[in-house]
């Protein structure tokens, strides 16, 4: 028999880049993403939980799954939740998902397999599966269990080290998440705006030109501020620094990461300055 | 006003030109290549930047100073490519009625140009390796 589906909403994060609890955002409408997420959850499962940390104080109207150890990431969310109610398999979210839809979770729903201990997708930007937007079948209890005991906290290193279904997103953007504000404004300017095409000239300078092999190229993204085109340029470039160490030109002029990008603009991406 | 060279830069060139008669100091601030970095022995170094921007970046700050200093005259050169221990990387000359103004407006501009000018400088080690300053502590901590 296969095992009924309940969902649990990841609340649990310390939003250290973003400042501020991401959950509490709204980004677009009048939800906030903790909200919505629950939404999107309840219209997919029998039963929804929100998955908080062990020593958050907040009383929320959602009934909660509250971690049982600190400061062990979304692992410890779900290792709750497979203790709270064995034998259920949980439909696994971040809240951070503002382009998470119904459509793409009916789909997963769909597809899932519980002969496999996940159902997944893989990432539009490095092709390997995303851990949270994913099944976890009661079988993958056991392996959770010995994971944590071993100090694992990676949930895309756990997810690996299961037997997967893995899925291509229906909607390539779907998983896209915000981990800090600039991730925000472009995902509120792309809702609000819809995604166009353009071509952008992208120029990399000292160790980022030697991680790309090349000193520009020409390509075409959907993104809408420059920290959009970072986030799909990273993983696919295997970039070796993080926003937070970068600062960017548009057009030879310094600009914020938030700035919208226009059709053939440049984007010159910095590392850390060292004249002198 | 400031620039980007590939060529050595002559002190004495800029020396000459900061030299007015109305000013009572002239301060030359040279900023040369050494031989270690954080304990490490360093064999030769790269300077690379971005001259659109570092240009124009670096004439504001030459501008910004002179007005801020009441300078009599400012000038900033940057070397870019390979570098052997000893050479100047960059040299700034600036001269004004009083020293107090100029030895502040040198500090000030080299200060300015180290944080707000994209250029990069790669050193090269006696074991074959290489490294770009500045960009050790920021790579991804959490790879997959």
């Amino acid at each position: 028999m296969t095992p009924p589906l309940h969902g649990l909403l990841l609340a649990g994060g310390k939003s250290r880049r973003m400042g501020s609890d991401k959950a509490e955002l709204v980004v677009e409408g009048d939800l906030s993403l903790r909200d919505r997420g629950l939404q999107l959850l309840d219209a997919v499962t029998t039963e929804t939980r929100l998955s908080i940390a062990q020593d958050d104080q907040r009383s929320y109207q959602s009934s909660t799954i509250r971690d049982l150890r600190p400061d062990a990431g979304p692992l410890a969310g779900l290792e709750a939740a497979f203790q709270q109610a064995p034998g259920v398999a949980w439909l696994v979210t971040a809240c951070d998902l503002p382009f998470l839809t119904d459509s793409v979770l009916q789909f997963l729903r769909e597809a899932r397999d519980p002969d496999r201990a996940a159902t997944c997708f893989t990432s539009r930007f490095d092709g390997k599966p995303e851990p949270l937007c994913t099944i976890y079948e009661p079988s993958a209890a056991t392996a959770l269990t010995q994971a944590l005991a071993g100090k694992m906290r990676c949930a895309r290193k756990f997810l690996y080290s299961l037997h997967r279904r893995d899925l291509d997103l229906p909607d390539k953007s779907a998983l896209d998440n915000c981990n800090r504000p600039e991730d925000l404004e472009e995902a509120r300017l792309t809702l609000r705006n819809g995604r166009t095409t353009k071509t952008i000239m992208v120029e990399y300078c000292g160790i980022l030109r030697e991680d790309t092999g090349a000193a520009t190229e020409e390509l075409e993204t959907t993104a809408v501020t420059a920290a959009g085109l970072w986030e799909e340029l990273r993983m696919a470039r295997n970039l070796s620094l993080e926003l937070e160490a970068v600062r960017i030109a548009i057009n030879d002029e310094f600009r914020p990461w938030s700035h919208p990008l226009a059709h053939r603009d440049k984007l010159t991406f910095f590392p850390p300055f060292a004249g002198g | 006003m400031f620039r980007l060279t590939t060529d050595p830069i002559d002190p004495a060139a800029l020396r000459e030109a900061a030299g007015n008669p109305h000013a009572g100091a002239v301060s030359i601030f040279e900023g040369t290549v050494r031989n270690h970095h954080q304990g490490r022995k360093v064999l030769r170094l790269e300077y690379e930047a971005h001259a659109p921007v570092a240009e124009k970046e670096g004439q504001r700050i030459v501008r910004n100073a002179i007005e801020r200093f009441g300078l009599d005259h400012a000038e900033a050169v940057h070397r870019t490519g390979p570098l052997e221990i000893g050479e100047s990387a960059v040299i700034v000359a600036v001269s004004s009625p009083h020293r107090s103004e100029s030895f502040e407006a040198c500090r000030f501009i080299i200060d300015e140009i180290k944080h707000r000018l994209p250029i990069w400088k790669k050193e090269f080690y006696p074991d074959g390796s290489s490294d770009w300053v500045g960009c050790e502590g920021c790579r991804q901590g959490h790879q997959h």
